[in-house]
């Protein structure tokens, strides 16, 4: 990693910044699937969102390289956010 | 780049990073196990129960004594004197500001639990203030506070992930220290400050995290119900303990509180009764709560409601309470530990001050790695100096300020205007000036020699806090032990234990040096606290 800067800086940022969206993403998501109402439902997003988020950041420096960290963090948001998007325009409605 | 290397990087800087801030967060937060003590300790005016507590006589005058002085209130909260509380504590609440919706400024008075008589204590921000900093810092607005806190929390959690992934002999090292070899005792150390008390360090630093969790992360509330009015009615329906009334208006006059008193304390099995609040006093429709203070067991109890006006007690509604709420309420009382006991608070703040072991010694590692790494390639590391003044000036230099915030306690004049700011201004300042004097002085002198000035200056100024408690107060020793006061007397036993303590480490620190002083290659690896 000391011999390449730039890839180190990515994978910190990617970790910080990435890791906190990508966490908060995939907690969304999971707010619509968890079986319990809406109220406890988004208090457990939220607690939850700290593991997530350490996961992500774990997972970050894990990853073979920093590009791929980044891809990974992308596609969890993408997918994360449709599904919350496509359950709340077609799902059933409370 | 191996997975391995990887994660030890990650520990590495996510750790020092962290660990001045963490161990000013794990050594305030510690002291929180005994905030309610050392506030005793800062209010020595503050006279001692000496009977069980007369509600009939002292609750009208309390009653009155509000009436008086915030008839306008939107809370009132009596704080009796139980269990580790010494005190007799008056609140109230002013209403909040209809335009805005901000919450109204919560205004106190201390009573003496004998006479019920106001007591003027020195202006002194205590323990509360001490164990607060902890999370809401200070000179800087609560919010800010809290992302800054949880950022530590978070690079606290990630250090502990990482580090037990790259610990590969988690178990065994478990219980080896190997004070002999050089460095390696600083590894063990940090190994067994995070090793040993692990389960407790994951849950107070996730637990944390939770708390803050209204500041934080917000996507998943905003996501749900938009950043609105929607929002906050959801986390009322969270937080309410009972059903919230809203005021009517029509003014009615309060319930006399002692009756309720009287009523709770007969349904309580035994326990005192601990506090007693009142929604919307003067309302027709107030409510008022009696508790009970309970020191087993982790689920909190409900406490009765009463209507304000003619008393009569609501009949306790079947709400069941969600997995979430539960988990929530679990992971506040665990951080709290509100309800342990003597044996376990000592735990809990062993296990904080564990913790501040831990990131310390992560910190002194860091620097003697590349002291080694700056001695075998013969090249300057960036950055070395600025860590071990950093070190010193943290690690010893936040104690000697704690010292110093009781000190001012003691000599500042009691007249003096803000005298309890004053107070914590000493603190930032003293850690200020050993900050600066950990800078200036390793520009002279190897930071070894800064740690032994730091660490004598500890010691005498810890061993000078009873002395000082003795010269301007009649709770000293002589006076604590004489009469059995344990709390009052384990204050300055503590404080002389700490003296001690930075003692027999500046002590063993120079006979060290002074071993290795021919080869003139003294290292810090070698020193033990």
């Amino acid at each position: 990693m000391r011999k390449n800067p730039t890839a180190l800086w990515s994978r910190s940022i990617a970790a910080l910044v990435g890791g906190y969206i990508c966490a908060n993403a995939l907690a969304i998501a999971l707010t619509d699937v968890l079986p319990t109402e809406k109220d406890s439902a988004v208090i457990s997003g939220m607690m939850m969102t700290f593991a997530l988020y350490a996961l992500a950041i774990v997972w970050v420096f894990s990853a073979k390289t920093a590009k791929r960290a980044w891809l990974g963090l992308t596609i969890t948001t993408a997918f994360s956010i449709t599904f919350w998007i496509v359950k709340r325009q077609f799902g059933d409605q409370p | 780049m191996s997975f391995r290397l990887s994660i030890t990087w990650l520990h590495t800087w996510t750790g020092l990073l962290g660990c001045w801030l963490l161990y000013f967060m794990f050594i305030t937060g510690s002291t929180g196990y005994f905030d309610d003590e050392i506030s005793r300790w800062m209010q020595p005016e503050i006279p001692v129960q000496m009977s069980s507590f007369d509600a009939a006589t002292l609750l009208p005058k309390a009653e009155e004594y509000l009436r008086d002085v915030a008839p306008d209130a939107a809370h009132y909260y009596i704080d009796f004197p139980v269990g580790r509380s010494p005190f007799y504590t008056l609140w109230w609440q002013t209403q909040s500001d209809p335009q805005t919706g901000r919450k109204g400024i919560w205004y106190n008075k201390k009573l003496d639990p004998n006479t019920g008589a106001i007591v003027t204590p020195r202006d002194t921000h205590g323990g509360e203030l001490l164990y607060r900093m902890h999370y809401v810092l200070h000179y800087m607005p609560t919010s800010l506070a809290h992302w800054i806190t949880s950022t530590a929390a978070m690079l606290m959690l990630v250090g502990l992930i990482s580090g037990v992934v790259i610990h590969r002999r988690i178990f065994k090292d478990f219980f080896s220290f190997r004070r002999r070899k050089p460095d390696r005792s600083w590894l063990d150390l940090h190994n067994l400050a995070g090793v040993l008390p692990l389960p407790f360090h994951l849950m107070i630093t996730y637990s944390g995290l939770i708390l803050l969790m209204f500041t934080t992360m917000l996507a998943v509330p905003v996501a749900n119900y938009g950043a609105g009015k929607e929002i906050r009615m959801a986390y009322d329906r969270f937080f309410s303990e009972h059903e919230v009334r809203e005021a009517s208006g029509n003014k009615a006059p309060l319930v006399e509180l002692s009756t309720l008193y009287q009523d709770a304390a007969q349904r309580s099995n035994g326990h005192p009764i601990s506090f007693i609040s009142v929604d919307n006093p003067g309302d027709s429709n107030g409510i008022v709560s009696v508790g009970w203070h309970v020191t087993t067991g982790l689920t909190p109890f409900q406490p009765l409601h009463y209507d304000a006006v003619n008393g009569a007690r609501f009949e306790e509604q079947e709400h069941s309470v969600s997995g979430a709420k539960t988990f929530y309420d679990t992971m506040e009382h665990l951080h709290e530990g509100q309800f342990a006991g003597p044996l376990l608070r000592w735990l809990y703040f062993f296990s904080g001050i564990a913790g501040a072991v831990m990131v310390a010694s992560g910190g002194v590692l860091w620097a003697i790695r590349r002291q080694q790494h700056q001695k075998a390639k013969g090249l300057s590391v960036r950055g070395l100096g600025l860590v071990q003044s950093l070190n010193v000036g943290t690690f010893v230099g936040l104690p000697i300020a704690i010292a110093c915030y009781f000190i001012a306690n003691r000599l500042l004049p009691l007249e003096l205007a803000g005298r309890g700011d004053w107070e914590v201004h000493c603190l930032f300042i003293a850690w200020l000036i050993m900050l600066m004097h950990a800078f200036v002085r390793s520009r002279r002198v190897d930071h070894i020699t800064v740690w032994q000035e730091q660490l004598l200056l500890a010691s005498v100024i810890f061993a000078a806090i009873p002395v000082i408690n003795a010269i301007t107060s009649s709770v000293h020793l002589g006076e604590t032990l004489f009469y059995g006061d344990w709390v009052l007397a384990s204050f300055d036993l503590f404080m002389l234990a700490l003296a001690l303590v930075f003692g027999v480490a500046r002590y063993k620190l120079r006979a060290k040096t002074a071993r290795q002083s021919e080869p003139c290659d003294a290292e810090l690896g070698e020193a033990r606290l």
